[in-house]
């Protein structure tokens, strides 16, 4: 406690803290643009940070961390463009509320979800992180493939609807992910001896197209001038959001103990975090049919859990050595670069660096909330304000540079635009972008550990260890409950509309 | 097009005054690009950023960087073997990933494409079981897998890597018959290991030694690595890997003969000196300095010996 | 195109498009294929299923429901084209293409083409261009195409 104490008080020394807000506010900006990414941000500044003082240079990189978490929520709200994968499942609710003219109130939902989620993500990395570092390796490829499921099956919930085309489009997602090398022989497969699909569709540029152009079609389809028709900011937004938080305390703090576990799983990373509390959130609410259609508990479950993956995925790396995904590796680079070895070492020695970065993060991850009430919001919604015969067109072009920067090829576009008109098409028919979306992104990661179990399965000589875990049997149980619950209250549904319906009909005779 | 053959009629114009003003201007006349395939601040960015530290100390210009990620590699390593040959990009890359790629199928270049500036860094694999692994030496682990064919599982990072040549090699040497499990990441093996998932993963050096789990059974290379000298060679236990991940610069083949020689001297300076040395141990990798025309005899006999292998295990046909 | 149309066609399309995967993916070697041959089965399960709906919608000659809101379609299929030629264009010269692309866009989807629009129009794609300009191509060293 004195320990952290005295880091405290070094964290909030006012150079240190105006560094830090400088990077927070750095890092939500780059995270609001789409095209730009934080791994990019933190990576460019790396060369700026060498040379620095490693507690000040290693603050530094965490504040853009949590910052670009929290950034790119914004354009999820606003435009549906989630920034990052991770703030994918911000525009299922987020979006709806823009266009309901409650865009206000989701981005005040979103910071002060980013704002309590990283901060116990920090805490929990503070007060814990030797032992649920260990127990991140009781984790098997086993248990990553049911989860990845798990994320999953939120499709089936998302698309109540229309569960098959749902069911469809989280499909293809898969499918289309499949094609470049495969994991086990690494021969090209399903490539139509295409020599650029060898390297596979990349997930950013499809992602682009997906939501950012297609989004761009939808729109224009409104002659109106702007996104949202309407769009109020209400002064009791903020206490309507604080009185939400307290009342659904259970969606914080659930989604707030996902989005650190999973964070802590090396690997599976902010996507599927943001993907199973959302999941969970909705599976637990009373209503679920609200969500998907501007429930604003939808936008703080997946910011709550987004931002405090912060703190989870930095666990490992600090602990084991082991970074939990891109961004938490670039900063153990770093770490390594400055000379200190991650685990017990990190703890004792060097003066307490260890306690006094993490007591930065938690003051990067407090100034959020002021520095996004008074700047970002405000910034950002000057978005609704712009026509969309600038806006449109403007973001064209941000995502076809954003898309060719991942490689810096023009094939990227070309990926890019050829999603765009497809997803506009397949949205029109009531394939969604978001059940494709998340089997692109998810759908690596589940046929990576699926090859490894059943590898580890027939080496055992036991099919049945796939599921005969203890952690596995609860997921995959987790699994089933969200596949069929949506399937029986589309069916309860449909019964009461057509009791409703014979119902009038009597009326009416 | 009419554009771009205006702009190198300009060019070539421009070309020929400096020529005739400047005839004795020396190679390098402007700053060398250095493409690097993989993603800013990833293993590969570091190396090279150390590098150019030292290298504008030594020739007092800095390199400017160019990052071409994806595919593992691939796309950029292609982006060096078809860059101009005239000495101003150069590139780093992975040996041997830059062998295996063409091999397997997985690049359109070959090693022909490349005039070989110098290695400046080899970092060994290791062999890793978790803590409380049965296994306590490489026989240990070998007679278990003798015993037992095809149960043993082993972790390695990526499919066609340098993790999986080891595998094979360690295979065939040894005469077993492994699982082998491969896993996206480097940190991806440390965590199935340490958990104790799979029965042992294979792992560079360099990650191995910044985290605290697991024990080390052999080690890659032909002699100790200095960062674990208590730690036996495969060698010593009678597998004969010596195979290790290094970074290499390369440039396209063709390059003019002052222009590589700049290049290979400089290089081998920067390398060689003990700042250098001593800063890339603080980021965990072991420097050492081979030159150009070394190198390609090693690329060359490893590619004869790395397309064997992958044969004869029927990855590639 | 009538929207009911529409999804038959692209059923057709895609379940076209997952017998070629399956085809292809018979060709894995074992243990790989069990993952990918799952997913293209139940996807193309699916997709089978949404046909027959989408067949059996046709049928029943509901009321034709539009592919997009009447009179949005010019503009979407102008856009959709622009965006196409934009990016086979852009490797000529990245900096006067986007200009174009931007300056044309704007002035497709202005409301009213005033003097005053299109000089908003130039401006405002001028600061986009020198924007991504200086910070793609300076600050985060992304060669973009057709300006080395």
């Amino acid at each position: 406690m004195e320990l952290f104490l005295a880091s405290l008080t070094q964290a909030l020394d006012p150079v240190v803290l105006l560094l830090i807000v400088l990077a927070t506010a750095l890092g939500a900006i780059i995270g609001a643009l789409p095209g730009f990414s934080s791994v990019m941000a933190i990576s460019l500044l790396l060369p700026v940070v060498y040379p620095m003082d490693p507690l000040l240079g290693l603050i530094l990189l965490g504040s853009i961390y949590m910052g670009a978490m929290y950034g790119d929520a914004n354009a999820a709200i606003l435009l549906n463009i989630p920034g990052t994968a991770s703030a994918l499942p911000t525009t299922f609710d987020g979006f709806p509320m823009t266009l309901q003219g409650r865009a206000y109130e989701a981005l005040l939902a979103a910071l002060c979800g980013s704002v309590f989620g990283g901060a116990f993500g920090v805490l929990v990395l503070m007060l814990s992180f030797s032992w649920l570092a260990k127990l991140s390796l009781l984790f098997g490829p086993q248990e990553y493939f049911w989860l990845t499921r798990l994320g999953l099956t939120t499709i089936a919930a998302l698309s109540s609807d229309n569960v098959i085309k749902g069911l469809l489009g989280g499909g293809l997602g898969m499918c289309i992910s499949l094609i470049g090398l495969d994991p086990y022989w690494g021969n090209p497969r399903l490539t139509f001896g295409q020599p650029s699909l060898v390297a596979g569709v990349n997930l950013i540029p499809a992602l682009l197209g997906l939501f950012c152009v297609a989004q761009v079609f939808i729109s224009l389809e409104d002659r109106s001038r702007y996104i949202a028709t309407t769009y109020e900011r209400r002064s009791s937004a903020l206490k309507i959001i604080f009185q939400t938080m307290l009342r659904r305390w259970d969606v914080m703090l659930r989604s707030s103990f996902i989005g650190v576990f999973i964070g802590i799983l090396p690997g599976a990373g902010g996507p599927i975090a943001s993907t199973i509390s959302y999941n969970e959130t909705r599976r637990w609410d009373r209503q679920p049919e609200r969500y998907g259609k501007g429930a604003v508990e939808g936008v703080f479950a997946s910011e709550v859990a987004n931002n405090s993956m912060v703190g989870g995925s930095l666990i490992p790396m600090m602990a084991l050595g082991i970074p939990g995904n891109v961004n938490a590796a670039v900063i153990l680079g770093a770490l390594l670069s400055f000379g200190l070895k991650p685990g017990t070492d990190l703890m004792n020695q060097s003066s307490g660096i260890a306690y006094a970065f993490m007591a930065g993060l938690l003051v990067s991850s407090l100034v959020l909330a002021p520095l996004g009430y008074f700047v970002i919001i405000r910034l950002a919604t000057l978005i609704l304000k712009i026509p969309k015969s600038l806006l449109a067109p403007t973001i064209l072009v941000f995502a076809s540079v954003g898309a060719y920067s991942i490689t810096n090829s023009l094939y990227a576009v070309v990926i890019m635009i050829t999603f765009g008109v497809a997803g506009f098409f397949l949205r029109k028919v009531g394939i969604e972008a978001a059940p494709i979306g998340l089997g692109l992104i998810l759908g690596p990661i589940a046929e990576r550990e699926f090859t490894s179990s059943l590898l580890i399965a027939q080496a055992n000589g036991s099919l049945l260890s796939i599921v005969w875990r203890p952690i596995s049997a609860v997921l995959a149980l987790l699994c089933l409950i969200s596949i069929l619950t949506p399937l029986w209250t589309a069916r309860k549904n449909k019964k009461a509309a057509a009791a409703a319906a014979s119902g009038a009909l009597a009326d009416g005779s | 097009m009419k554009n771009n053959l205006l702009r190198s009629l300009g060019v070539a114009c421009l070309l020929v005054l400096m020529v005739s003003t400047n005839a004795l201007a020396e190679y390098p006349e402007r700053q060398i690009t250095l493409i690097v395939p993989f993603g800013a601040g990833g293993g590969s960015d570091r190396v090279a950023r150390t590098v150019d530290k030292f290298w504008t100390e030594q020739t007092g210009q800095s390199m400017s960087f160019q990052y071409k990620p994806g595919a593992s590699g691939a796309i950029g390593t292609d982006a060096i073997a078809r860059a101009p040959n005239d000495g101003y990009t150069i590139g780093i890359v992975n040996m041997p990933t830059m062998i295996i790629q063409p091999v397997s199928g997985a690049a359109s270049f070959k090693l022909a494409d490349f005039d070989f500036i110098g290695k400046v860094n080899s970092d060994p694999l290791v062999l890793m079981v978790s803590e409380d692994s049965p296994y306590q030496t490489l026989e240990d682990f070998i007679s278990a897998a003798r015993e037992n064919p095809k149960t043993l599982t082993l972790a390695i990072t990526g499919t066609l890597s340098s993790a999986h040549i080891v595998a094979l090699k360690l295979t065939e040497d040894a005469a077993i018959d492994l699982t082998l499990v491969p896993t996206q990441g480097g940190a991806n093996t440390v965590a199935r290991t340490a958990g104790g998932h799979v029965s042992a993963g294979l792992i560079g050096l360099g990650l191995f030694t910044r985290q605290e789990n697991g024990r080390a059974l052999a080690v890659t290379g032909p002699d100790r690595s200095e960062f674990v000298p208590d730690l036996p060679t495969f060698r010593e236990q009678g597998i004969n890997i010596d195979l290790t991940a290094s970074r290499v610069f390369v440039a396209p083949r063709g390059l003019p003969a002052e222009a590589l020689d700049y290049l290979r001297t400089n290089l081998a300076k920067t390398a060689q000196s003990d700042a250098f040395q001593a800063a890339f141990r603080t980021i965990g990798q072991g420097p050492v300095w081979q030159s150009g025309a070394e190198l390609e005899q090693e690329a060359l006999a490893q590619e004869s010996e790395i397309s064997a292998l992958l044969k004869k295990y029927q990855l590639i046909q | 195109m009538d929207r009911k149309l529409l999804d038959v066609v692209l059923c057709g399309l895609l379940l076209a498009g997952l017998t070629g995967f399956l085809l292809n993916a018979v060709a894995i070697r074992p243990p790989a294929h069990v993952y990918p041959l799952t997913v293209i089965i139940i996807t193309l399960l699916l997709t089978g299923v949404a046909c027959i709906r989408g067949v059996r919608t046709l049928w029943r000659k509901r009321p034709a429901i539009p592919l997009v809101t009447p009179g949005s379609g010019r503009i979407i299929a102008l856009v959709m084209v622009a965006l196409i030629a934009y990016g086979a264009l852009v490797s000529v010269h990245y900096v006067v293409v986007t200009f174009l692309f931007l300056v044309g866009l704007y002035q497709l989807l202005a409301e009213k083409r005033t003097i005053t629009n299109l000089l908003v129009s130039i401006v405002v794609a001028a600061v986009v261009t020198a924007f991504i300009y200086f910070s793609f191509g300076s600050w985060l060293h992304v060669p973009l195409p057709g300006t080395s």
